[in-house]
């Protein structure tokens, strides 16, 4: 499986990222696009296998020490957390709570890639394969 | 003593619910504007006359509680509000009185990929060592009862948050990060449990914040593996007495400046980490004998923990907190003044487990050797010091909800 960087198409980010900077935009510390655009940073649950792979292949650090870096900013008032998409069980729990259909099973990839591409300045991460043409991908430096 | 019925265990009950019914994600409640929270119970059960958070000796104690709600606010990238409300309930010396635990207002002057530089103004979290920032949100602590070497529960007002303003910078480059929060502050010391750590009693006069200063150097290597830490502190602090020495004390400074070294490794599965403090205290003005002193305290602390699955973490502590390094048994304390030696130091073996339910629901449950000294037992709850014990035990359980 491989994870690549994704971005709102409308977002002010080009073709590639320096690691540097998807690191500061990821550890909460980097809040805009270099036109001043709001950056809107989404992840995925800390135990699902995309973000951990994001986490340690691209970013090179452990998702244990993300999480205590974004409790810091939250708890300490001196930042704020990124967006965790809903988890498949809470897909799956949300879409059979609805009357009606049969309830499609929905994987939280399919959010990530919905709240990307339907979010002004928004960037995520997905596997490769979810890609299709409402997200743009960044390459990584 | 309080037989409340407040003891009947509701909370863990509210804490189940919340964790098992709403595995709620932070909220945000509209576009730059979140609001998160937590809510944890825990459970002491301890040995020979010992009481931690209220009266825990005999079949344990449910008087502890942290509550705490915090609401965050960007508009613009380089502007940020945040507030957050505690209630924490521990034994005698705290009843779950609101608290305001900070307030700010953060300016951030330069942001770039490798550089931040910005100021908070008012109330604002110490910049501590490696866990005072979120020390009373038990999902980011490494046991139940924090390390007390570094955090003792004792001096926990002075340490949390204060009035002032705090400057802070970044830097990143391959060689690694460094970040810089430096700041003139007001402790938070007109309160009971300043003044029985501070003063060893409560006496009839109050204790008045002077301007003090607190910085913490972090340099951590690129991928944050190893993060290494000091922080400085100049505490300051009057005393303003109500009557005439001597009904009183006399018209006292005290001056607290401990020094805090700070290291830790982290790897996927295991973190290894260490803090030593000096702490010198000195006392001048308050008249009474043995008032005015000068004194150095030492403690320090080695901790492993192990992630063994997702779910599954264990932890392994040893724990030591001298207040004399002149005295470190307290023998010659208790020479002079008759005082149990034991007060004036704690060593601690520590083993704990803990199991994450869920991302927002977690379990704790941890076993302390003291195997001497009492140095963090509040007073409130062991009124007669004569009664405690120099070895005991303490057990734990804690359920934490955040969101």
């Amino acid at each position: 499986m491989e994870v690549v960087v994704a971005v709102n198409p409308a977002a002010p980010a080009g073709e590639a990222i320096a690691r540097n900077t998807l690191s500061a935009i990821f550890g909460m510390r980097l809040r805009a696009w270099e036109n001043g655009t709001p950056i809107r940073v989404f992840v995925l649950p800390d135990n699902h296998a995309v973000h951990v792979m994001f986490c340690k292949q691209v970013l090179g650090v452990f998702p244990h020490q993300y999480r205590t870096a974004w409790d810091r900013l939250v708890y300490s008032g001196t930042g704020q957390a990124p967006l965790e998409v809903a988890t498949e069980e809470e897909m799956r729990a949300r879409l059979a709570g609805t009357r009606g259909e049969a309830p499609v099973v929905v994987g939280s990839e399919e959010e990530m890639r919905a709240r990307v591409a339907g979010t002004a300045g928004a960037i995520g991460y997905l596997s490769r394969k979810m890609i299709d043409e409402s997200v743009t991908v960044l390459a990584v430096e | 003593m309080r037989g409340r019925p407040s003891n009947l265990p509701w909370w863990p009950a509210l804490v189940l619910w919340l964790g098992l019914c709403r595995p709620a994600l932070a909220l945000e409640l509209f576009e730059g504007f979140q609001v998160h929270g937590f809510l944890s119970q825990g459970y002491f059960l301890t040995s020979n006359h010992n009481n931690l958070f209220g009266q825990s000796t005999r079949g344990g104690s449910l008087d502890f509680t942290e509550i705490g709600v915090n609401a965050s606010w960007v508009p613009r990238p380089n502007l940020q509000f945040a507030v957050q409300g505690l209630s924490r309930r521990a034994g005698e010396a705290a009843e779950g009185e609101p608290e305001l635990d900070f307030a700010l207002l953060d300016y951030t002057a330069v942001a770039t990929e490798d550089r931040r530089i910005g100021v908070r103004f008012g109330r604002v979290r110490f910049p501590f060592g490696l866990y005072n920032d979120t020390r009373d949100v038990a999902f980011t602590r490494p046991s139940i009862l924090l390390p007390q070497s570094i955090y003792n529960e004792r001096t926990r007002e002075l340490a949390i948050s204060g009035d002032g303003i705090m400057l802070y910078g970044e830097e990143r480059s391959t060689w690694g990060n460094l970040a810089l929060e430096l700041g003139p502050v007001l402790a938070r010391v007109d309160n009971e449990n300043s003044e029985l750590a501070l003063l060893f009693g409560d006496f009839p006069g109050d204790l008045e914040n002077r301007w003090s200063f607190i910085g913490r150097l972090m340099y951590s290597t690129p991928r944050e593996a190893l993060r290494l830490a000091v922080t400085g502190v100049r505490l300051e602090t009057d005393y303003n007495p109500r009557l005439a020495f001597p009904d009183d004390l006399g018209p006292g400074k005290d001056l607290f400046e401990p020094v805090i070294f700070s290291a830790q490794y982290n790897a996927e599965s295991w973190s290894l980490t260490g803090e030593y403090a000096r702490r010198p205290i000195k006392h001048e003005g308050f008249l009474e004998p043995g008032f005015d002193f000068d004194i150095v305290g030492e403690s320090y602390y080695i901790q492993g923990i192990y992630r063994i699955d997702p779910h599954w973490e264990m932890v392994v502590r040893y724990d030591v907190l001298y207040s004399d390094v002149d005295d470190r048994d307290g023998t010659k304390t208790e020479a002079a003044t008759g005082l149990p030696s034991h007060l004036l130091f704690a060593k601690d073996w520590t083993v704990g487990v803990r199991y994450n339910i869920t991302p927002s629901l977690m379990a704790r449950a941890e076993y302390h050797n003291v195997y001497g000294g009492t140095l963090f037992l509040f007073p409130q709850d062991n009124p007669d010091i004569f009664a405690t014990e120099k070895k005991w035990d303490i057990f734990a359980l804690l359920l934490s909800y955040r969101f």
